[in-house]
């Protein structure tokens, strides 16, 4: 969870956001979880097979007191291209964050342009 | 051997055409902005008379994005990126693509730059423009003028090696005919023209700090803006500051520090690595070696003292010039000692590498004596004895060829001398035509010199207005060869396939091949020099071939991915993990391993173009059948995959390729023709994307894409823009990108009916396309949410993602999320509708994955690589 955070708060650093306030830092932690939750789902779900859930479930039956995200971690190690696609996801997340804000940016600067001070 | 000359200017372009010129080895003068100018000057030096805007730095244009300079950029041509490394060139595309993509035809990367420049300017009216101011004489070539920028200086010098080149015996104006008085009036009819489409406000560190200052002096007063001086002045004390390292260095120094070899990398450009390795093909042709172990990205240039760069100084690694390699390896075989030894006796060339380089520090000295600096240099490599043999030239230079997938026809407009073309022929002439061999290379370079310049080259051209192709003026009249009537023909002929728009070394070795298929020994030959141009596969070899002929392999898909299955269950990612496990040519391996570790993309994780072959072969007894019997096929697509190498941005990029490159190829279609369109759009840089309608009814028929109808095979992105004006084209753009582009562009291409394709019919990577077309969506969508005003950025960007999302839950939005508690109970309660709908039964994985060891191992690796990360951990 730390790694995600610092992830989290890398893209937040990188989006230039400038100071923010405590509600709107959790709500933009909030909604770039949210992006990246969808990444990930989106990746996996184009992903998994049928064998990667047996791994999944056997780990579960086999270790039925076990939380659920080492059976998700064996899963993954099992085939290790399934790291990659979680990386790509997170990678795809940070990208599609850099593009909304350089959009934004781009936006205000027209907005300048458009009635520069007086 | 002789000595050559010194180049000046442009790098790596310079050890490019230096190599192809057959030179013994070639040093760039590493002047700032000259990558960038250096590929406008390639661009310039085509078929193209007009010449309007050069934006000599993305920085500038970056920097200057949303100023009220905006519309100075439209219809202009962009190279390479800024000097500081930190501007990565799809973050430039996407902001131009968004600030306007109708005026914005961007080209990104030196070298590709000057090959997509042509193309654009090409039935377009994106010209490019020369920066001169009119105060330069010929005869004033190697005295910089006063109160010249060093950029300024630069840029006359091209000029003025351009008139030179082309008009040698000119002595005045003039004395130039129609064709250069053209040209030289053209440029000072436009002096200074970059100063147009800078801002005081630009980023400037491209220059030295002196000149810096100057420049904004001269902006300032072109503008006529007085209250951008303030700016100015604030803007030039912010670059006093130091600029934080990039990702890029980050890694580089890393790898330099992990290196067990010493590693020469482009002083200059070192942020530009990656980049660099991506077409090392051209970089390495100055007759470097590989070989052995060392990288050099780059040849540097005459008198610079590498050991001086910050980042060597970092790395505490001694880095040696080109040149002085060379110097090593002769002094090295000599005394029989090593490297360090060898070191030790050119201490004398270092310590002038520092003399000159403090010369060029101290304003007052002189260009001139700077110049009896180099002399001194060449003197000293002289006396020690370096040779170089022009055969490693070549060669380096087919394999850049190769590689680069450079066309000889834009090599030959490419060329911006003589010896540059008569280079090319050479490469051809020696490389590839057995009658020819029999001619000495001192017949070849006086005939070209000789009748090819003097006669073809400067009467012809000149008269006919047309531009310096060099090659149609050979075609049309080809020059006399006097050993004899085959000879005659040869030569002839590999002008004419020159001619015919050879792209690349494998359609020469096509033709030869035709033409010597009876020869065995011709096809022996031509089997060699291909195993040569696939130095970086040295798994593919007869005694490999034979071994695995005979085991028995399967290709079984694994998932998403291919995987190859021997006859005992194990399964290997790449012919090449096989390959290691099974034993085979372990020597080949450990070379391949070897060569392997000198690239940035991790050949480990690559699919070999080796192993898509084979996939092709095994799982495709008709295609096997096509291909087997005509071995120079495959050879030729795996050049082609080998370019990939070199062209894609990461592991993931290349091995998408390469694994839609063998699924292309499965379906039916041509694999040189997958693979050649796959190295063009890499070239093209992706901004021709074009749309075509596999099978029309299913796009067409859709309501929804309506407005999308009548984008057919040539439109572009910029075109797709046009059709985005409102809401409902926004979301319908959407349903476009998410149903159709990026299920190609995630690699399930069975899933949709559109298919992307350049102009040529060949098929398109639709990663590029989909970035391209999300940047158009998220400029409307930001445009929907901005309005006419500025806007507060965190609340737009929320917004921006709730509506992009559509996941605006009325439990959750508006609501101030205080715990991740909070979190996963609106993620769950989503996820369960959206179960639901889809009656996806997977057992709770959201939840499970934010938990989960992977996704903080793949955070890891992501921060990594984007230079972040806890660094409170690696205090300890």
């Amino acid at each position: 969870m730390q790694a995600i955070k610092e992830f989290i708060q890398k893209i937040i650093k990188d989006l230039k956001l400038g100071k923010l306030t405590p509600d709107m830092s959790k709500t933009l932690e909030f909604r770039i979880e949210k992006v990246i939750d969808k990444q990930i789902q989106n990746a996996l779900n184009s992903t998994l097979t049928d064998k990667d859930w047996q791994v999944y479930k056997t780990y579960v039956s086999e270790h039925p007191d076990a939380p659920k995200e080492d059976a998700l971690d064996a899963m993954i190690s099992n085939r290790p291209e399934l790291q990659e696609t979680l990386e790509g996801a997170l990678h795809t997340s940070y990208n599609k964050m850099m593009m909304i804000g350089d959009a934004i940016d781009l936006a205000n600067a027209t907005a300048d342009e458009a009635e520069p001070e007086a | 051997m002789k000595q050559s000359d010194i180049d000046h200017g442009q790098g790596a372009v310079d050890a490019m055409q230096s190599a192809f010129a057959g030179r013994d080895w070639a040093m760039g003068d590493l002047e700032p902005g000259t990558n960038e100018t250096g590929a406008l000057w390639l661009a310039m030096t085509g078929e193209h008379d007009n010449y309007e805007t050069v934006v000599p730095d993305v920085n500038n244009l970056y920097n200057a994005m949303g100023t009220t300079r905006m519309k100075v950029f439209k219809n202009m041509i962009l190279a390479d990126r800024g000097p500081d490394g930190q501007i990565q060139d799809r973050d430039v595309a996407r902001t131009l693509i968004m600030a306007d993509p109708i005026a914005y035809r961007v080209v990104l990367e030196q070298q590709r730059a000057a090959l997509a420049a042509r193309k654009i300017m090409e039935g377009s009216d994106v010209k490019a423009m020369l920066a001169i101011d009119p105060t330069f004489t010929r005869r004033e070539r190697w005295q910089k003028p006063k109160g010249y920028t060093d950029y300024q200086w630069f840029l006359t010098r091209q000029t003025e090696r351009y008139l030179d080149d082309n008009f040698r015996e000119a002595e005045s104006y003039d004395d130039l005919n129609e064709e250069g008085q053209a040209i030289y009036r053209e440029a000072m009819g436009r002096m200074a023209p970059h100063l147009t489409v800078l801002n005081p406000n630009s980023n400037l560190d491209w220059i030295n700090h002196d000149d810096q200052k100057d420049l904004r002096k001269t902006l300032r007063e072109l503008i006529g803006e007085e209250d951008l001086g303030k700016k100015a002045d604030e803007a030039t004390r912010r670059e006093e500051e130091k600029v934080p390292e990039s990702p890029e260095v980050i890694a580089l120094v890393s790898y330099l520090r992990q290196s067990p070899e010493p590693r020469i990398v482009d002083t200059n450009d070192v942020l530009t690595y990656e980049q660099a390795v991506r077409i090392g093909g051209i970089i390495t042709a100055a007759g470097t070696d590989v070989e052995n172990g060392w990288t050099i990205i780059n040849a540097p240039g005459d008198g610079e003292d590498l050991t001086d760069d910050c980042t060597f100084r970092r790395t505490g690694r001694k880095c040696f010039t080109g040149a002085t390699k060379r110097l090593l390896d002769v002094r090295n075989e000599e005394i029989g000692g090593s490297t360090e030894q060898a070191d030790d006796h050119l201490n004398p060339i270092g310590k002038l590498h520092k003399e000159v380089n403090k010369y060029k520090r101290r304003k007052e000295e002189d260009f001139a004596e700077r110049e009896e600096q180099v002399k001194r240099f060449k003197k000293g490599s002289d006396a020690l004895g370096v040779v170089v043999d022009k055969e490693d030239a070549r060669i380096a230079a087919l394999q850049a060829i190769s590689r680069a997938r450079v066309s000889i026809e834009d090599m030959g407009t490419v060329a911006s001398d003589d010896l540059t073309a008569q280079g090319i022929l050479q490469v051809y002439v020696k490389n590839q035509s057995k009658a020819v061999d029999n001619l000495d290379t001192a017949t070849i370079e006086s005939r070209a010199k000789r009748r090819l310049y003097r006669r073809e080259f400067k009467t012809e051209i000149a008269d006919d207005h047309e531009p310096n192709n060099l090659f149609m003026k050979l075609e049309r009249d080809p020059p006399e060869v006097n050993s004899g009537g085959k000879n005659d023909t040869d030569l002839s002929d590999q002008i004419t396939i020159v001619r015919q728009g050879m792209v690349s070394v494998e359609d020469a070795a096509d033709a030869l091949h035709q033409r010597y298929q009876t020869d065995d020994k011709a096809v022996k030959d031509e089997k060699k020099l291909w195993k040569e141009l696939m130095a970086d596969d040295r798994n593919f070899d007869d005694e490999m071939e034979s071994e695995l002929r005979d085991t028995d392999i399967a290709l079984k898909r694994d998932g998403s991915r291919w995987v190859l299955e021997d006859e005992k269950g194990n399964k290997y990612r790449s012919f090449k993990d096989m390959t290691a496990s099974h034993k085979v040519a372990s020597d080949g391996v450990s070379k391949a391993k070897q060569a392997s570790d000198t690239r940035r993309l991790d050949t480990s994780k690559l699919i070999s173009p080796t192993e898509v072959l084979r996939r092709l072969y095994i799982t495709d007894p008709v295609l096997e059948n096509q291909v087997r019997p005509k071995k120079e096929r495959a050879f030729r697509a795996m050049a082609s995959a080998l370019m990939l190498t070199n062209m894609a941005r990461n592991e993931r990029v290349y091995n998408n390729r390469m694994n839609r490159l063998a699924e292309y190829a499965r379906q039916g279609g041509k694999v040189r023709q997958a693979a050649g369109a796959f190295v063009d759009e890499a070239w093209r840089g992706g901004t021709e994307v074009t749309f075509t309608e596999y099978k029309q009814e299913h796009i067409l028929t859709d309501e929804r894409f309506k407005n999308f109808k009548d984008i057919k095979v040539n439109s572009s992105i910029a075109e797709l823009a046009t059709k985005v004006t409102k809401k409902e084209d926004r979301e319908n753009l959407k349903a476009l990108i998410e149903e159709h582009i990026r299920p190609l562009a995630e690699g399930s291409i069975q899933g949709s009916t559109l298919r992307l394709t350049d102009k040529a019919g060949g098929f398109m990577d639709p990663t590029l396309l989909l970035e391209a077309t999300e940047a158009v969506y998220y400029t409307a969508l930001v445009r929907e949410k901005v309005g006419r005003g500025r806007v507060d950025k965190p609340e737009i960007l929320v917004e921006v993602l709730k509506e992009d999302l559509d996941d605006a839950p009325a439990t959750v939005t508006g609501r101030t999320v205080k715990t991740r508690a909070q979190v996963q109970r609106a993620l769950q309660e989503e996820e369960t509708a959206a179960k639901a709908e889809s009656g996806d039964d997977g057992p709770g994985l959201l939840e499970s994955v934010w938990k989960a060891k992977s996704l903080g191992l793949a955070a890891r690796s992501i921060l990594g690589a984007l230079g972040g990360g806890d660094k409170k951990k690696k205090k300890k």
